[in-house]
């Protein structure tokens, strides 16, 4: 049944994620094309113009980077999601400078997935007057403030910049390239990566002063950073849907 | 009546001339009345020097002789076999036996006749023989090869009259020369002769005894010698075994008395060294046995294959003074498992050890079979089968005693014997690894299939269940068994890893990767994963704000805090607290885990971080035990320690400490 909702081309080989994704995706308002290998997905591009791409590296007849290297030569704008085994972070992080948008991890759960994708799709145009809302974090960036629920945060000029990248790509992964290169411009891998860790902590720290409340910002081992905006819940409370 | 004395006086006369013993016939003052030939030769004399010569001062040796002669005819009227010392004319003393007859005339002694005996070689000769005794038992009380040498030569000065001599033993290389004594005199001096240098190189070659009256300019005496102790004369002697090889030799030089030496001396020194022989070959007997005996009893004690080897190689080195290689199979060929020093094992070797251990008979130097060989190469053989070889290098002109090579073969036997023990043992404690590796799979094997089995089996019961259950359920009991269907599957998922990790570590794969992190987050991050299994339970952080940023691989590190969490979850009721606390202390990181669960039974805690550990508790035991295990494995891989101790006040504390280095990575360090 077609619906109006945004085209979602999935590419797995395995029937197990292929039925489940059917089932769960069109409630959440997304059309949902299947593909088994990479070739087929490559000429299914064409033809259904996906506004999602959701890319399994595990494919039996081609490399998942090749595949995203493909889309990306014919002009396929759409974001690309590659769904990855855990432990092969140089996959992901390979990936994601080919040209796919974000990674999830197998075994992934329906949140998780319905997150990322929501947030692939989400136009980031952002104006100086715009207030970014996550769960109870709130950035004012017309004023520079940053609340969390009703309390304000200081945050140093590094610390606000970086909450800022991550917050206008919430949902998303940044890499720790990515972030450095928007902080401080093209400058040395080596030396800023250790202050971006850094940098980082206190921010958490600061957004978050007790640790029994769920983190916003979740360490992608290897890969980057990333704000997230699924709530995951915590042990001790109900999970939230 | 005339004529038949005259007869008997005839016969008396011609008995008393023809005689082989020599008669005298004196007065009783001992005045020489008539003297036989034989006589006039026992003493030297002509016939008109000695008629009617008072024998007392001139013949006899001391008057006390005389003396004794004269009262022991006045008793008896005659004496047999008085032992009594002469003088010769030439001053020769001789030693005799006197029997006498006197005839008397109105009671007194008028003369008498006497047969002397001339006893000197005799008693010459029971001396010596007193002498040899005395030798041989002195030699055979000596403790020691060198006391026996020091006391054959000092026993050899006496025997022949000699003011000095030396002696020695037979060495691989020649001989070995020392104990010189001058008088009682030790004269400190030794030396090696080889074969053919000094009188002892010439004994090895001629096996003979060699004298000479003229040392100064005899050309083979080393002149060392010669300056040293003047020698003018001597006599060099072999002793030899029962086989006629060489085993020692003595020396002794200068008789007494400024003469030369005499074929009796040499006669003397022959006996000496027979007895010498056998003394001596009975202190190498000993010796040699004493050897194999420590030799036997090394090898029974020695803990391992290899030390085995070095027993049998070190043993070959130092008692037959040969460089040895011992060399066992290994997989199509052989190859040396011991080699003394500066020993080549080249390809010609191998070649004579590879023969030998194929023909299982002697091959390389001294054979017939690849004889170009530096070595010489013998199977080692045990129960009939060729189970090593070893090769002994050949120097040439070494030289073993007959009793080494007898021991040698001894030695060569028990070597074999126990490598043959090394070989079976190794074998047997192969067995057993490959027996307990089965086991482990085994129980490997039915860990999994239970401990995957069970969660597999709540999930199926919980979806089948939601399955057919056609609207039976309310939204609750729908919502449970989905809940339950979740637990389990990241139990499961939890599982998984922690086989997947051990594979990795067993396979070497493991890879750390460690990049400065903050350990607050990292442990956040373990502890929501966990999701629902924590149920409602109560965390406690006490990690101070200031921690700096902690080298360690995060993937890693997380799993750890992953299976300390949910080992804490899974022994501890849910209405208890867990508490984690971390701090810097003295260059580490230290990280202590707190639960107030049912903690450890102390005999199992030194047994904890043992694989497939599992306490034995608490309804089922699901899980496979290796949580702890891939902790320490983790902990360890960066160079760190896992503890795990009983809680004084009820549970487990799990304490970990990472080795980090302030300077590195402090706040400070960074003003931003």
């Amino acid at each position: 049944m077609e619906t109006r909702g945004p085209r979602v081309l999935l590419v797995d080989d395995e029937q197990s994620i292929q039925q489940t994704l059917s089932v769960v995706l069109p409630p959440a308002g997304y059309t949902v094309y299947p593909v088994r290998n990479g070739k087929e997905a490559l000429w299914k591009v064409q033809l259904v113009r996906p506004d999602l791409i959701l890319l399994d590296l595990g494919l039996p007849d081609m490399d998942g980077k090749e595949v995203i290297r493909h889309l990306r030569e014919e002009w396929t704008i759409a974001p690309i999601i590659v769904i990855s085994v855990r432990h092969e972070e140089s996959e992901k992080v390979d990936s994601l400078d080919t040209g796919a948008h974000d990674y999830l991890t197998k075994p992934f759960t329906v949140p998780e997935l319905l997150a990322r994708m929501h947030a692939a799709l989400r136009s980031v145009s952002a104006t100086q007057d715009d207030v970014l809302t996550v769960g109870d974090l709130r950035v004012d960036l017309g004023r520079r403030e940053v609340f969390v629920g009703e309390t304000a945060v200081k945050l140093t000029a590094t610390e606000y910049d970086l909450l800022k990248i991550l917050i206008h790509h919430a949902g998303k992964v940044r890499t720790h390239h990515q972030l450095i290169h928007e902080l401080w411009g093209g400058t040395q891998y080596e030396d800023m990566v250790h202050l971006l860790r850094v940098t980082l902590s206190h921010l958490r720290r600061k957004l978050r002063p007790d640790p029994t409340k769920p983190r916003y910002i979740v360490t992608e081992p290897g890969v980057g950073y990333r704000l997230r905006t699924e709530s995951m819940g915590y042990p001790g409370q109900a999970r939230q849907h | 009546m005339e004529d038949s004395s005259g007869a008997t006086i005839a016969r008396c006369q011609a008995l008393f001339d023809g005689c082989q013993e020599a008669i005298a016939i004196l007065t009783s003052e001992g005045g020489v009345l008539d003297v036989n030939q034989a006589g006039l030769d026992l003493f030297g004399y002509e016939r008109k020097e000695i008629i009617g010569m008072d024998a007392a001062p001139v013949l006899y040796s001391s008057p006390d002789d005389l003396h004794r002669l004269r009262s022991g005819m006045e008793r008896c009227g005659s004496v047999k076999d008085y032992a009594m010392q002469f003088r010769r004319k030439d001053g020769q003393p001789i030693d005799c036996l006197v029997s006498a007859s006197g005839w008397q005339d109105e009671d007194r002694l008028r003369g008498y006749m006497a047969v002397i005996r001339d006893v000197t070689i005799q008693k010459e000769t029971e001396q010596s023989l007193r002498s040899l005794l005395r030798m041989s038992e002195t030699l055979n009380l000596a403790s020691d090869l060198d006391s026996l040498l020091d006391a054959l030569v000092e026993q050899l000065l006496e025997l022949t009259g000699a003011e000095s001599g030396s002696a020695g033993l037979r060495t691989s290389e020649g001989m070995s020369c020392g104990h010189f004594f001058q008088g009682s005199r030790i004269v400190p001096l030794t030396y090696h002769s080889a074969p053919g240098v000094g009188w002892a190189g010439w004994l090895i070659k001629h096996k003979i005894h060699y004298l000479t009256n003229d040392a100064a300019h005899d050309p083979l005496i080393v002149p060392e010698v010669r300056e040293r102790l003047g020698v003018r004369s001597g006599i060099a002697v072999p002793i030899a075994d029962s086989e006629k090889d060489v085993i020692a030799f003595f020396e002794v030089y200068n008789k007494r008395g400024g003469v030369g030496f005499t074929h009796t001396d040499v006669d003397h020194c022959l006996a000496a060294a027979h007895i010498a022989s056998l003394a001596i070959h009975n202190r190498l007997l000993y010796q040699n046995l004493s050897a194999l005996a420590a030799f036997s009893r090394s090898l029974t004690v020695t803990k391992d294959f290899d030390q085995t080897l070095e027993v049998v190689g070190r043993y070959m080195e130092a008692n037959f003074k040969r460089r040895a290689v011992v060399l066992l199979p290994f997989n199509d060929g052989l190859t040396p498992r011991f080699s003394s020093a500066e020993f080549v094992f080249d390809e010609q070797e191998r070649a004579a050890a590879t023969w030998s251990w194929e023909h299982g008979q002697d091959a390389g130097r001294s054979t017939d079979i690849l004889s170009a060989a530096q070595a010489h190469y013998l199977p080692l053989k045990a129960r009939g089968q060729v189970i090593g070889v070893l090769g002994l290098e050949v120097k040439p002109g070494t030289w073993l005693s007959n009793v080494q090579r007898e021991l040698f073969s001894a030695v060569i036997n028990q070597s074999a014997l126990a490598i043959e023990r090394g070989l079976l043992e190794q074998k047997v404690r192969r067995l057993r690894f490959l027996e307990e590796s089965d086991k482990v799979q085994n129980a490997v094997l039915s860990a999994i299939s239970h401990d995957v089995g069970a969660p597999l089996a709540a999930i199926t019961a919980s979806l089948s269940g939601l399955l057919t259950s056609h609207g039976a359920l309310d939204q609750a009991a729908q919502r449970q068994l989905l809940g339950t269907a979740d637990i389990e599957a990241r139990r499961l998922h939890r599982l998984v890893n922690n086989l997947l990790s051990m594979t990795r570590l067993e396979t070497g794969v493991l890879t750390v990767k460690t990049e400065p992190h903050d350990l607050l987050d990292l442990v956040c991050a373990a502890f929501e994963e966990l999701g629902e299994s924590a149920g409602q339970r109560r965390v406690s952080f006490d990690i101070p704000e200031d921690l700096p940023l902690i080298p360690m691989d995060i993937g890693l590190i997380t799993h750890v805090f992953i299976n300390l969490f949910s080992n804490a979850l899974k022994y501890s009721p849910p209405d208890q607290p867990v508490e984690v606390r971390g701090r810097i202390i003295d260059d580490q990181l230290e990280v202590l885990v707190v639960d107030r669960g049912i903690g450890v039974v102390p005999e199992d805690l030194g047994r904890v971080f043992d694989k497939f550990y599992r306490v034995a508790a608490v309804g089922s035991s699901n899980g496979l035990g290796l949580g702890l295990a891939i902790c320490k494995a983790f902990i360890e891989a960066h160079d760190g320690r896992i503890t795990l101790e009983n809680n004084p006040m009820g549970g487990t504390i799990v304490r970990f400490v990472i080795p980090f280095h302030e300077a590195a990575t402090s706040w400070e360090n960074l003003k931003l």
